[in-house]
């Protein structure tokens, strides 16, 4: 085994666990910005596992759109909603269990799922920049759907503009 | 032959004009639609008697919706001489009630401005009796001491003064022209029914009728009783026509025809097996049971009696209520196919009889008397049909449709004349009373002030009790030959104690009859209304009752044995074999209606047992049959513990489990509040429990428990 | 014109929509005082974009005709749509046309990626056309549509990548292309797209968010948002069960029955007209799902019942519109201004849910029965009939109030929507035999 993959064994183990401990802190914090903060080192977590596949371009995405766009807008909304920082406790006992027989039983399933699979190991490991090869299905494979979610965006953003506006 | 499809065309036609542009013009509305169904009738009776003459069945069809290259759903009309009797019933009867219903649509004027529509519609009305409620319930003790010997005698407001100066004019109903418009809409799809030659036409216009029929029992529909007997009629039907519904897609699944005439093929050749056809036929059978009314689903039709008088002639008595022997009739190769279907037929129909007939006692509503004796006479259809006579069904039937129809338009008739005359009710009656002009405990005496109302009902109520030679004796009879028939040859027991309900119904049914006619007719005015304004109804309502009366005298004589039974050979042609009358079964039957004619006269000749049926306390027989033996409270039971309760429970759970029983408090901030629109964002943890919760159980059904069976 | 005649039909509808909405969206200024001619130019865009689909195959035909009907109830009434603020009728215009191309997309893309995007096009239109009726509860209701919407969409994304990962492609499911070894992860996946088409249908687990949407909204926007999801949602459930029918024909009958239960049940309970139709909604996707994992035959009957449906729904919406979000209670039908055409409309729509022959709910439930039988037998059959019948109970309650025309009626505009959706409605019953024969070319049968 050569070092890197030592290297980015160690790594990987590291930030899978510091995503765990992340995620859980999240949904058991009581307070709503810290709970988005737990978030915001998950989804950076994310971003690593990104990179450590060798998807550059998609690490920067993750990292600009999610850990960047989508929680400041989150941290902003809870800001702005006073009252809501804290979270009076947590949702009723009923709920709090069927929510975690759910999510025991997503679970459940997605590791059978993952253990029962033959995974296909690719030889050599993907080291070529990836952003150019996606701009290029984009624009060719791709084109239809690229240009369908132009229609997406503005739809929400038609929306958004409609609902924030004053008369 | 090919007119044939105008028949139900024309008042469709009527019905549509009227919807679209006559609302308002009730008089042209009216004539509009008497005038379609007359020439309706006499396109029918020209069919009826090119059918006498001896003209082949004409049969026409197209496919409407093509399910597969070779499969196809039909249209059809099919004219037989079945189907040329139930044509002049239906039109000549229908012809008849519109024309009395514009005499009958009118009300005193302060009804109207009240804007209540007719008094019959009216719950509450007695407005002039309010203000003197108390002087009427302390002049009720009085009453009671002073005619003691002549037994209870209610108050009549009258006598107290309150009715000085004649009643109000009559206007006309501000319905009216809806009025002729529902009533078309119901005869055209009864005619289209009439005319279907397959089951799917037959279930289409099966539909339209009962709408039709909704439609004009709600025709008062700000009245809650009405609304409520509606809903209540629509529904119990709608249970028998779910089987309906399934039995014809199981006959179609299993045969993979709808035609009538090919049905029949298949289950007289055999190729039909016994299993289909007893399936089949017993869920046709739920349909008949709903729209005939016969036990278990008879609860809706004495509440049916809500709806205007001549509607309850045109459907309850004459025409739709006859659609569920019909379709017996109609499909009747499937049955005769089916033994046990044929036991269930009869069962069914002898034990509504008696069923009924024994509710009919103690009714004091003059209109559910009759209610109830339709419901028994058409038991006593079923039974002949039971029996494996569809010419003794039919025939009963074809002259019930003429006296029943005529019994309807003289308790029409003098609900009328008592309203005009201003039977209002008191302040404090007795819900569960009928309004005090349908009552027959406040009538008597009218026999002379309206002679022809008074002579057709005693015409239609002996054709009804089976004295000979009335058309009612003759239709009867068969009935009870053909039953006793059965019974000797191989129907069991079983038919003998069909045969014992027979008998002793026709007993019942002279006794009721009389019960009415003479509480109504005999004696003196018992009622709220001043007796000087008790007089004759208008030309356009008598005229009728005395058509009407011609054919319930005479209609018997066409299929009278000794006239060479006229009507089964017409209409069963070859396969008739009707036997000789059984002499002494038609004495017997006649001793007996006249027995009960003679029992009703000694107990209500002067009111001497009316004590009783005023009793707070009645016996324990007396009170089951006033409460119809407890069957719609069992059926409201059972309906609110299977299905009300579950529905609510499902609202309950959408609305406070899934919802959060908060919105409604953020709702009231948020429409104050409306520049800061407050969201209630109701539980989305719940709403995402339930999606991914079901997701999950899916997706270990899909790979874990399925792999497993697989 | 060679470039023209190379398009293929359904992008043709999509370019022409596109077209719409930017000359709205560029003229919004001046188009927000002159409602007739923004809604002129949006029925324009629509007929037009009706036009490129009938050179396509039956499914496409379908799938754009019945977008396009949904369209045109929707812009017909925008100039009486009830809004929070009615300086915005152009913007609504705009999402509408934005609506059915998502639709139109979702219904007939080549591959699911457009599939996906079409749907959460649709479902971001819906939500703010929702969101802007008059009133509070519009917006409450739209924010959940939408976030259950979102919730879905991540589902069906989620399944797209495993599907992705099992097949190498976003091409809809065929059967017998999967690795066998990958035959787990490929069931999770077209279950989970599954869930997202799903959602747009509204059947049980599903229900609640269009539940609230339907009964909210402006009742024209709403009528369009239900009848544009429910079209586009049963011809992408179709084809995906037709590519899949091992892991989706057992769950959509299953899915189905409960949604029937649960609808009826539902519905009776109510005591106003737009929840009550919101539940039946409910029963009748139960029928529809239960139909769609009935084969072939079932999925044909299925489409064929989408159409009517649609059209049915449309009238009873169109009807109401015009009189304000709030509830219409049964026995107030009557005063609640609706004028002797709109309570015609109603009535004749309530009758064809209700399934009273000859109007086409009649029809359309008679092929679903039918296709249940051959497929499934009695018990499930069974149901599906209880559920059908049970439905008068229910949608008949404020018909004696409706046909009560005597009365005075609170005069309404001309009601251009009632009579195209009426009309639709009335031939539909009196000759259904066309649109089967249709329904059956798209699915192939």
């Amino acid at each position: 085994m050569a070092a890197t993959d030592v290297f980015v064994a160690i790594v990987f183990y590291l930030v899978a666990a510091t995503m765990i401990l992340a995620g859980a802190s999240m949904v058991l914090a009581r307070n709503m910005v810290r709970s988005a903060l737990w978030l915001v080192l998950t989804l950076a977590g994310v971003a690593v596992m990104y990179v450590l596949l060798s998807a550059d371009f998609l690490a920067v995405a993750q990292i600009l759109v999610y850990v960047g766009a989508i929680m400041i807008l989150m941290l902003f909304a809870i800001m702005l909603t006073p009252n809501q920082v804290d979270l009076p406790s947590a949702a009723p006992q009923a709920q709090r269990i069927s929510a975690a027989l759910t999510a025991l039983a997503v679970f459940g399933i997605s590791v059978f799922v993952m253990l029962s699979h033959r995974w296909n190991v690719r030889a050599v490991p993907l080291d070529a920049p990836s952003s150019e090869r996606l701009g290029v299905l984009l624009m060719s494979t791709y084109v239809l759907p690229f240009e369908i979610a132009s229609l997406l965006l503005t739809a929400g953003m038609i929306g958004a503009i409609v609902i924030a506006r004053e008369e | 032959m090919e007119l044939a499809w105008l028949i139900p065309v024309l008042p469709f036609a009527a019905f549509a004009v009227i919807g679209l542009f006559l609302r308002r013009q009730a008089e042209l509305a009216g004539w509009l639609s008497v005038l379609a169904i007359a020439a309706s009738c006499a396109i029918a009776w020209l069919l009826f008697f090119r059918m006498l003459g001896g003209a082949p069945p004409y049969e026409a069809q197209f496919p409407w919706l093509a399910l597969g290259p070779d499969v196809a759903l039909p249209f059809g009309i099919r004219v037989d001489p079945l189907a040329a009797v139930m044509l002049v019933v239906v039109t000549t009867v229908s012809l008849l009630i519109q024309i009395y219903s514009r005499g009958y649509l009118y009300e005193p004027e302060e009804a109207a401005e009240a804007g209540t529509g007719h008094p019959e519609a009216d719950a509450a009305h007695g407005e002039a009796a309010q203000a003197h409620g108390e002087a009427v319930a302390a002049q009720a003790d009085a009453n009671e001491r002073t005619r003691g010997a002549h037994g209870v005698r209610p108050p009549s407001a009258a006598e107290h003064g309150e009715h000085h100066g004649p009643p109000a004019p009559l206007v006309r109903d501000p319905g009216f022209g809806r009025y002729f418009a529902y009533i078309s809409l119901f005869t055209a799809s009864m005619l289209g029914l009439v005319l279907a030659n397959n089951l799917l036409t037959i279930y289409l216009f099966w539909e339209g009728v009962g709408l039709g029929s909704y439609l004009l029992i709600g025709f008062w529909y700000t009245k809650p009783e009405a609304a409520m007997a509606a809903k209540k009629a629509f529904v119990t039907t709608r249970f028998g026509d779910f089987g309906f519904l399934i039995g014809i897609l199981y006959l179609w699944w299993q045969t993979g025809v709808l035609e009538f005439g090919r049905l029949a093929e298949l289950a007289e050749t055999g190729a039909m097996s016994e299993t289909v056809a007893t399936i089949g036929a017993l869920l046709l059978f739920m349909g008949a049971v709903g729209k005939s009314a016969q036990f278990p689903l008879h609860v809706w039709l004495p509440d049916a009696m809500e709806g205007p008088t001549p509607v309850s002639a045109l459907i309850h008595a004459a025409t739709m209520v006859a659609a569920g022997v019909y379709l017996v009739a109609r499909a009747f190769p499937i049955f005769e196919h089916s033994p046990s279907a044929m036991l269930v037929v009869a069962f069914i129909g002898g034990f509504t009889a008696i069923f009924a007939a024994s509710m009919g006692l103690v009714a004091t509503d003059i209109k559910r008397v009759m209610a109830f004796s339709t419901v028994s006479q058409l038991g006593y259809m079923m039974l002949g049909l039971g029996a494996g006579a569809i010419g003794a069904g039919m025939f009963h039937l074809f002259t019930h449709a003429f006296f029943k129809a005529l019994l309807f338009l003289t308790a029409g008739s003098v609900i009328f004349i008592l309203h005009r005359a201003g039977a209002h009710d008191p302040e404090d009656i007795d819900p569960r009373d009928p309004p005090r002009a349908q009552d027959i405990r406040y009538m008597g005496g009218m026999w002379k002030r309206a002679p022809i109302t008074g002579i057709t009902m005693t015409i239609a109520a002996l054709s009804l009790a089976g004295i000979p030679p009335l058309a009612g004796f003759w239709s009867k009879d068969e009935v009870l030959l053909a039953t006793y028939e059965r019974a000797t040859h191989g129907g069991g027991a079983a038919y003998w104690l069909l045969l014992l309900f027979a008998i002793i119904t026709v007993l019942l049914t002279a006794f009721y009859m009389f019960r009415v006619v003479f509480l109504t007719f005999a004696g003196s005015y018992r009622g709220p209304a001043d007796p000087q304004y008790i007089k004759e109804s208008p030309a356009s309502m008598t005229l009728p009752l005395l058509v009407l009366a011609v054919p319930s005298v005479v209609a018997g004589l066409w299929g009278a044995p000794q006239l060479g039974h006229g009507f089964g050979h017409f209409l069963e042609g070859a396969d008739f074999h009707g036997g000789e009358m059984n002499l002494p079964l038609a004495l017997f039957s006649t001793l007996l209606a006249v027995g009960g004619i003679a029992l009703a006269w000694l107990t209500y000749k002067n009111g001497s047992l009316l004590a009783m049926a005023m009793n707070p306390r009645p016996s324990a027989v007396y009170a089951t049959l006033l409460n119809r033996y407890w069957i719609d409270e069992l059926y409201m039971w059972l309906i609110d513990t299977f299905i009300i309760n579950w529905a609510f429970a499902i609202d309950w759970f959408d609305t406070h489990v899934i919802d959060g029983a908060v919105n409604g408090a953020a709702r009231l901030t948020g429409s104050i509040g409306n520049s800061v629109r407050q969201v209630q964002t109701g539980r989305i943890p719940a709403y995402a429990l339930a999606v991914f919760g079901g997701l999950a159980l899916i997706s270990i059904w899909a790979i874990v428990i399925r792999p497993l069976f697989s | 014109m060679n470039v023209l005649a190379s398009i293929p039909p359904p992008l043709g509808s999509v370019l022409i929509l596109v077209l719409g909405t930017l000359v709205i969206l560029l003229l919004t200024g001046r188009l927000s005082n002159s409602p007739t001619i923004l809604a002129t130019i949006g029925v324009l865009s629509l007929l037009g974009a009706a036009l490129p689909a009938m050179g396509g195959d039956a499914l496409t035909r379908v799938s754009v005709l019945g977008v396009v009907a949904a369209g045109l109830v929707g812009m017909l009434l925008v100039p009486s749509a009830e809004l929070h603020n009615s300086t915005q009728r152009p913007e609504v215009a705009a999402l509408i046309l934005l609506g059915s191309t998502g639709a139109i997309v979702l219904a007939t893309a080549g591959e699911l990626l457009s599939a996906a995007l079409g749907l959460e096009t649709l479902s971001l239109s819906a939500a703010v056309l929702v969101a802007l009726g008059r009133g509070a509860r519009p917006l409450e209701a739209a924010f959940r549509y939408f976030v259950l919407a979102a919730i879905s969409f991540a589902a069906l994304v989620y399944g797209l990548g495993l599907l992705l990962l099992a097949t190498g492609s976003f091409a809809w499911p065929r059967p017998g292309v999967v690795d066998p070894t990958y035959s787990y992860i490929w069931t999770i996946g077209v279950l989970l797209i599954g869930l997202g088409f799903a959602y747009k249908l509204a059947v049980f687990p599903l229900l609640w968010g269009p539940l609230d949407a339907y009964t909210a909204g402006a009742p024209g926007l709403a009528g369009f948002v239900m009848a544009a999801s429910k079209i586009a949602a049963v011809v992408a459930l179709a084809r995906l069960a037709a590519g899949a029918a091992v892991p989706m024909a057992p769950i959509l009958i299953g899915i189905g029955l409960v949604s029937i239960i649960w609808g009826t049940f539902g519905a009776l309970a109510q005591r106003e007209v737009r929840r009550m139709l919101a539940y039946s909604t409910v029963a009748n996707a139960g029928l529809m799902a239960l139909a769609l994992g009935c084969g072939p035959e079932g999925r044909a009957a299925a489409i064929f019942f989408v159409v009517i449906y649609v059209l049915t729904i449309l009238l009873a919406f169109a009807a109401m519109a015009g009189r304000g979000t709030g509830p219409l209670p049964f026995g107030e039908v009557r005063g609640e201004g609706l004028s002797a055409t709109r309570a015609l409309g109603l009535t004749l729509a309530l009758l064809s849910l209700a399934g009273i022959p000859p109007t086409p709910g009649f029809w359309a439930k008679l092929a679903i029965l039918d296709a249940s039988w051959s497929a499934l037998g009695f018990w499930p059959t069974l149901v599906a009939v209880i559920g059908g019948v049970a439905g008068v109970l229910y949608y008949l309650r404020p018909l004696p109030d409706l046909l009560a025309l005597t009365r005075a009626h609170v005069s309404s505009a001309p009601a251009p929507a009632v009579w195209f959706a009426g009309a639709a409605v009335v031939v539909l019953g009196l000759a259904p035999g066309f649109a089967y024969a249709v329904a059956r070319l798209a699915i192939g049968g």
